[in-house]
């Protein structure tokens, strides 16, 4: 859409910004934005990412005076999305949705990708999720110390489902390396997507898996968590045990990386170009974030909401980054 | 099993509610376009005209995403078996025997009977979805590893050297075709073929590469001919005969039965859907047919086998997706998404709180597919004019057609490539007696197959006598073994009775 | 029964095809081992493969050993011309779709294409490519959520 807006047509469009003048004084004296702004979601229609954007949208359009539209550009575990990204210009017209923790590094990592951590620009980056050690309900295992026991034993003694090139494979690498466990002997089953993984768990099909906590919920009862790796007890498993208590009974420094860190994603470089649109860009999505409307209607479909501002979410997501750099070798498989 | 109150709610709340109803016809219209151009699958379309339901409410919401959805189910067929073009890749199957009928000047009959297996499909599924839903959600999520192979394997079994003359030729167009599908990488991360271009990442783009195999390649063949249907007086579009068609279903009641039962079944496991059951449908139908040798040759069984898996499978899906929250491919997944859109979390609890409403869902497929027949007719009718188009016209106008729907799969010039390559390599092959046939169905289970074997084999660590710990395996493969083996048998046995009568002496 | 010899002719064309296509097979056997040997690679891929090129020396053979079959159909030399020239104006089609744009590429391409099918009416000429690429262009920009570049809509 971008690329056959000519000229007729954005002078009308600036003549009909023009009328929204009263609504956004600061936006308007710059001129920007003069048309609708784009969303792209480097996932598929229906993930999480997808209707975290469509669900913003309409909260994104009224702070910013501009309608806002979700793209999807799917494929080669967001390569293809990021790398369409960076090749549009830098006028800020098109933001990203994206779990870019840990996918735009582990997209460098084991894809070859083109494009360096440091591209992205991350401005909040609400939705943080961790990897989850589970069984299906109906499986004999009740703890992860049983686990535990088992695969020191005989590693070859469960299979474990998994997503290679993710933060839970490396959580689980981690895992091993803490207990003492031979992981290239461990029946590890391979899934591409969490999707997959969990249904795998969930049936029983694989011993025990790991997957992100948020793709568990629609189907809560039919698992049983073991582990959170995290350092604060789950809202939504309350019962499960987390790895910093696991670690400290077991008597090994917690080691673990986060999961899925969702959010708004800009380009560094339209940041440094551009740093009056930037700040126009920051100033909508905090504001649609914080909107106590955006906040309920978000709530609603368990979606999150909080603002972390783009210090802590460029943190978040370098951290994250700098520790898959570490375990690439791992993440390569090899 | 039902639960009567609930159900007499669903009956009142869709009494109720003109709104449930004004979205129907649109949604089976807009399914049936889309479904028709090449390109565009089931879930683009869902996904197109999602954000319009986000002001609906909920009912309506899902009812006319369900009706986009068996729309584009049957609309697949049509250019399927038109122009050999499966407009999405669960019509693949119907291109075998469609289109050769087509070409016979039997397209009334050919499309008929796709429609009316089409809407009886939907209509058994949506049954089998009111009464086993909790059952068969519960049998699909144990489904691993083991038991998909297998089922890939049947597939490939069946199908492996569908319409060669000789074994040599269907077996290297099988086998190149399973080799395009283990391109790019695999689900243990290993990349390969991909020769450093990015989106061959994620594989051959499926549906450029079929539409090209299938269809480009056959209009090139078809360059020096005047029209698809060679003798004029059959290129009449004749509702009677349209309906002759769909009376054609009813005489085939085994063929019926059989195609949505491995629809509903096949389409409700996750991962597998509509595209796997039309294949393994049409190649039950032809083995256990009495005269396989008269499929791929305008048997209308063909036609009936294929499209009554492909639009059960859509109960299949729906009954994961109600019952375990779980999509079982891109159309539900975005229904899913609908459900969330509207403050509605799918999955067990939905179900056991809001019986009602599931029951509104099916009933109101039942209502779908009973409205297709009518739809469908006259949008059939109205489509079929394409065979009265002089191939002058028609050859280049599909072939802009399907580039455009090759682009609009991800938005960038990946579809269209694949398309001109595969189109160039389907020409080459069929002009030299290779079944192009068996290339795409290489390439729609290749993936599978290799996904699931690659599973199989790290869940059993390497050790092959694993697969003994699952019987269900054991007993598909067996089956297939004694299949395939009586088949071998019946062929020889044919041979020979053939030769004895070429050569008396 | 057996029929009179015919004189021995290879069919050398399809030969080359099925060469070419092994040719491809063993580059991509031979790509893929360098990956990895691990079995998580080539469990379905290597078979497969070796199937393939046991196949080729099959059917290469009976490339080799075919005799001429005088009740096969031939078709004219300006037929297979006429084809690979439509093949050839696909291709052309394909290349320029985002160097001149979606709608330059698709009218030229729809009159390359009614002029090889044998058209030569010139109101069907001048008139069908622009209204048809106008339908198409406009068409597929209400349909498809993506843009494409074109030259002048």
């Amino acid at each position: 859409m971008t690329t056959t807006m000519h000229g007729p047509r954005r002078r009308a469009l600036l003549a009909a910004g023009a009328g929204l003048v009263a609504t956004a004084p600061a936006v308007r004296a710059q001129g920007f934005p003069e048309r609708p702004i784009t969303l792209l979601v480097p996932f598929a229609t229906g993930g999480y990412n997808d209707r975290l954007a469509r669900a913003m949208a309409p909260f994104l359009q009224k702070h910013i005076g501009q309608p806002v539209t979700v793209m999807n550009r799917p494929g080669g575990a967001t390569v293809l999305g990021n790398t369409f990204f960076l090749q549009q210009p830098d006028d800020g017209y098109m933001m990203m949705v994206h779990s870019a923790a840990p996918f735009i590094p582990v997209s460098i990592i084991t894809r070859n990708a083109r494009y360096r951590v440091e591209d992205f620009f991350m401005i909040n980056l609400p939705s943080r999720d961790a990897t989850v050690l589970a069984c299906a309900a109906d499986k004999p295992i009740r703890t992860v110390e049983e686990v535990v026991a088992s695969l020191r034993r005989d590693p070859r003694s469960l299979s474990v489902g998994i997503q290679p090139a993710s933060a839970d494979l490396v959580n689980f690498a981690l895992f091993c390396q803490a207990h003492g466990i031979e992981r290239s002997r461990v029946r590890v089953v391979t899934y591409d997507g969490g999707g997959p993984a969990r249904n795998a768990i969930a049936g029983g099909v694989v011993d025990v898996g790991l997957v992100g906590a948020e793709g568990f919920l629609p189907i809560k009862e039919r698992i049983r968590p073991l582990l959170i790796f995290s350092d604060e007890k789950s809202t939504d498993y309350p019962d499960a045990p987390i790895l910093t208590e696991h670690a400290r009974v077991a008597g090994f420094a917690p080691q673990f990386v986060e999961g899925s860190q969702r959010g708004f994603v800009v380009a560094s470089r339209f940041v440094q170009a551009q740093p009056e649109r930037y700040r126009i860009l920051l100033q909508a999505v905090e504001r649609a974030t914080k909107d106590p409307d955006c906040i309920a209607t978000l709530g609603g479909q368990q979606l999150a909401t909080t603002w972390y501002g783009p210090e802590a979410s460029n943190r978040a997501y370098r951290a994250t980054s700098a520790l898959m750099e570490r375990y690439a070798e791992l993440l390569r498989g090899n | 099993m039902i639960d009567t109150a609930a159900f007499a709610g669903a009956v009142a709340m869709l009494a109720g509610s003109l709104d449930a109803w004004v979205w129907v016809v649109p949604g089976l219209l807009i399914g049936l376009v889309f479904g028709a151009l090449p390109g565009i699958s089931v879930s683009m379309a869902m996904a197109l005209v999602l954000p319009a339901t986000l002001y609906m409410e909920f009912l309506p919401a899902i009812i006319f995403l369900t009706s986009v959805y068996t729309g584009a189910g049957f609309g697949g067929s049509i250019p399927a078996v038109l122009i050999n073009i499966p407009g999405t890749s669960s019509a693949v199957a119907t291109t075998f025997d469609g289109y050769p009928m087509a070409r016979q000047g039997r397209h009334n009959e050919a499309l008929g009977a796709a429609l009316f297996a089409s809407c009886i499909g939907v209509l058994i599924s949506y049954l089998v979805l009111l009464l086993l839903v909790q059952p068969m959600a519960e049998v699909v999520l144990r489904i691993g590893p083991y038991e998909m192979a297998a089922i890939g394997i049947w597939g490939m079994v069946l199908l492996g050297s569908i319409g060669g003359a000789s074994v040599a030729k269907g077996l290297f167009a099988a086998g190149l075709g399973i080799l395009f599908g283990t391109v790019g990488m695999n689900t243990a991360g290993y990349m390969r073929g991909d020769m450093g271009i990015p989106w061959l990442l994620d594989g051959i783009p499926t549906i450029p590469a079929m539409v090209g195999l299938l269809a480009a390649s056959q209009l090139f063949a078809l360059v020096n001919a005047k029209f698809i249907v060679e003798a004029e007086s059959e290129r009449r579009i004749s509702l009677r005969r349209i309906l002759a068609g769909g009376a054609m279903v009813l005489r085939s009641p085994l063929t019926l039965l059989r195609g949505s039962a491995i629809g509903v079944f096949v389409g409700a496991v996750p991962g597998i859907g509509s595209s796997i059951a039309n294949l393994l449908s049409y190649g039950e139908a032809k083995r256990s047919a009495a005269d396989p040798s008269a499929f791929g040759k305008g048997d209308v069984r063909g036609v009936i086998a294929a499209e009554s898996a492909n639009s059960s499978s859509e109960g299949g899906s729906m009954a994961t997706m109600l019952a375990l929250g779980i999509p079982g491919g891109g159309a539900t997944a975005i229904l899913l998404a609908a459900f969330a859109m509207h403050n509605v979390i799918g999955g067990p609890r939905f179900m056991e709180q809001s019986r009602d409403v599931v029951y509104a869902i099916i009933l109101s497929n039942f209502a779908q597919a009973a409205i297709l027949v009518v739809v469908g007719t006259i949008f059939v009718y109205g489509a079929s004019t394409i065979v009265r188009l002089p191939l002058r016209y028609l050859i280049p106008s599909v072939l802009v057609v399907s580039t455009m729907g090759a682009f609009a799969i991800e938005g960038s010039i990946a579809g269209p490539i694949t398309l001109f390559v595969f189109a160039v390599l389907g020409w080459l092959l069929s002009r030299y007696g290779f079944p192009v046939a068996a290339v795409v169905v290489g390439l729609l289970l290749g993936r599978l197959i290799e996904t699931e074997m690659l599973r199989a084999w790290q869940l059993a660590g390497g050790d092959p006598w694993y697969v003994l710990n699952y019987p269900w395996a054991v007993a598909i493969v067996a089956l297939m073994l004694v299949s395939l083996a009586l088949s071998v048998r019946r062929d020889i046995r044919r041979r020979r009775a053939v030769r004895d009568a070429a050569s008396p002496g | 029964m057996e029929r009179a010899q015919a004189p021995r002719q290879p069919a050398w064309a399809e030969l080359a095809v099925v060469t070419a296509l092994a040719a491809g097979v063993l580059a991509y056997l031979i790509e893929a081992r360098g990956v990895s040997l691990d079995p998580q690679n080539l469990l379905l891929l290597q078979p497969t493969a070796w199937l393939v090129l046991g196949l080729w020396v099959v059917i290469a053979a009976g490339c080799l050993m075919r005799r001429a079959d005088p009740a096969a159909p031939r078709e004219s030399a300006g037929e297979v011309l006429r084809v690979l020239t439509m093949v050839a104006a696909f291709g052309l089609f394909i290349a320029g779709l985002e160097r001149v744009g979606y709608d330059v590429a698709i009218c030229v391409f729809m009159l390359a294409g009614l002029l090889i099918g044998g058209e030569r009416h010139p109101a069907a000429l001048l008139l069908f490519p622009p209204i048809f690429t106008l339908a198409v262009v406009h068409g597929f920009r209400l349909l498809i959520p993506y843009p494409f570049p074109t030259g002048l809509l």
